[in-house]
């Protein structure tokens, strides 16, 4: 005789995998895609406004194969990586700076209130004004974006570093660089990380405002084009490509994360207090 | 020559609203290889008291005296064992990565040149029975395990003078008594000079060669026992020995008496704690 176990009906075992394992997820979006591709082919809404999802794949497929999105790819995540690094380079010594040092963090701290709020959208004119609307412009506005948010985190990280570790460290004989090194850095890592996650969808999201904004190619050049010229699959295939790469740049985010900071994970899971 | 003397400090600490007195001229001598504890309800500005003798934190006035020259920064030999040992282990070091660090730093690799820390690590941590978790990460260890891991961490660095404040204040009774215990044996077998802080007057008076009860509001030396009580201790021996008794009553009752002349002074009046503990 088998064990009994909880899911052996087959509407136990479908109930099971929709609501206790993450595939229920997929099921939504697989879900909400045949819901979308019934509704076009039935005309439930304009099929030329809202197309089939398989003329959306087909469209996906022949850009895809043409050279056309991997061009405008390419062109796209060069700026959005040299501006999200370059936010990382200064973002971090700089925050670790103003979070370390209570002086450098008074005489920065309204100026770094008054530019992190301003939005990014009403920084641009300025920066084409200064910088043209060249890759420098587009490099630019991303960095500044994503600098913010790294800046910020880093400094909460450096302040939430607990006193008694400081304490310890200093009963040790700790120097001020063996303090910084050796508690600082890695008691704030997790906010560190933190940070450069927020960034890199916003650097994202930035690179392709920027794209729409000026310039003739990448993949914001890309969308708006196909909109304008009325290759409307074309620019849902667009769209569609950014959801799945905007997925795939947080989940290896998430991945390097969680084995670079296994202990940050184990601590907080382990007292949710 | 003594090791340790703690010359008259007192500590105020101002603010534009508040103005403390947390100390009011302690003074003692601690000898070398002495067991001292220092007993005082909690508030009475015991850890401060700990703080400045560390080299933590300045006295207002007075001065400390260790190893014939004065304190103001933390010094070699000297290490505080804190009571909240899960916020004084590096969540992300594991066990003997925790004992490492203070042997990698630039203070303690003077003396150890050519030795291999990590042996001189896992020594200690052998010592305190925790070996084979040296590959966890502390916060996967129960409480009095953690205490354990620091405790090892500081006698790795091998001082001479270890302050401990409150290290089994967190602790369940019976794992208390166990590091009671085990403290007592370790104490013999390194022969550090402890002080050991604490509101327990029982756990007090069973550690230590000698008792400095303390009073609050301002903090001063009220009463010095010398404890006499027969080495080895024994948790029901000594604790049931006449003598014991008869301090730890003692004890409680100058503890007692000076709370209830506090409240006669300011009006029954709470002491004011902000700045102590």
């Amino acid at each position: 005789m088998m064990a009994k176990s909880p899911h052996q009906n087959i509407l136990g075992k479908i109930s099971y995998i929709l609501f206790r394992t993450r595939w229920g997820g997929s099921l939504t979006v697989i879900a909400l895609l045949t819901f979308w591709e019934f509704g076009s082919t039935f005309k439930l809404f304009h099929p030329v406004y809202i197309p089939k999802v398989t003329d959306i794949a087909q469209a996906l497929y022949n850009v895809t194969v043409s050279g056309e999105l991997p061009a405008h790819y390419t062109i796209t995540l060069f700026r959005m990586s040299a501006g999200y690094c370059i936010s990382v380079i200064i973002g971090v010594p700089c925050g670790l700076m103003i979070g370390y040092n209570r002086a450098v963090f008074n005489l920065t701290e309204p100026l770094i209130e008054l530019c992190r709020p301003t939005p990014v959208s009403a920084v641009i004119p300025i920066v084409i004004l200064l910088l043209g609307v060249g890759n420098e412009m587009k490099i630019f506005i991303v960095a500044w974006a994503s600098f913010w948010p790294i800046l910020v985190n880093v400094i909460d990280g450096v302040h939430g570093v607990d006193r008694t570790l400081m304490e310890t460290a200093r009963v040790f004989g700790a120097t001020s660089w063996e303090l910084f090194k050796k508690i600082i850095l890695q008691a704030a890592s997790p906010h560190i990380v933190t940070g450069m996650r927020v960034s890199i969808a916003i650097s994202l999201i930035v690179t392709v405002i920027a794209e729409m904004l000026a310039g003739n190619n990448g993949i914001g050049f890309f969308v708006l084009d196909a909109e304008r010229t009325f290759r409307i699959p074309e620019m849902y295939a667009g769209v569609f490509s950014l959801a799945v790469i905007g997925y795939l740049v947080n989940r290896i985010f998430v991945l390097l994360e969680s084995s670079i900071m296994a202990w940050h994970k184990g601590l907080t899971s382990k007292e949710p207090k | 020559m003594n090791l340790l003397s703690v010359k008259n400090i007192s500590k105020e600490f101002i603010s534009p609203n508040q103005h403390t007195f947390a100390i009011e001229k302690i003074g003692f001598e601690v000898k070398e290889r002495e067991f001292i504890s220092v007993i005082g309800p909690s508030g009475c500005g015991k850890t401060t008291l700990l703080m400045m003798i560390s080299g933590l934190m300045p006295p207002t006035s007075g001065e400390i005296i260790l190893k014939g020259s004065k304190v103001d920064t933390p010094p070699p030999g000297l290490i505080l064992l804190f009571q909240d040992y899960s916020r004084s282990l590096l969540p992300w070091r594991k066990v003997i990565k925790n004992v490492c660090f203070g042997l990698e730093l630039k203070r303690q690799r003077r003396w150890l040149i050519g030795q291999d820390y990590k042996k001189q690590a896992e020594k200690y941590l052998e010592a305190v029975g925790l070996l084979k978790f040296k590959n966890h990460y502390p916060w996967q260890l129960s409480g009095g395990m953690q205490q354990r891991v620091a405790i090892a961490r500081a006698l790795a660095c091998e001082p001479t003078l270890m302050l401990m404040d409150e290290p089994f204040g967190s602790l369940d009774a019976q794992t208390r008594a166990e590091l009671e215990d085990f403290l007592l044996r370790i104490w013999e077998r390194f022969h550090q000079t402890i002080i050991f802080v604490t509101h327990d007057i029982e756990e007090g008076v069973y550690l230590s060669d000698r008792v400095i009860v303390l009073a609050k509001s301002p903090s001063r030396i009220v009463k010095e026992f010398q404890n006499d009580l027969p080495r080895p201790r024994n948790q029901i021996e000594t604790r049931s020995d006449p003598r014991f008794l008869e301090i730890r009553n003692e004890i409680h009752r100058i503890i007692t008496q000076k709370e209830k002349d506090w409240g006669k002074e300011n009006d029954g009046k709470e002491p004011p704690s902000k700045y102590l503990g």
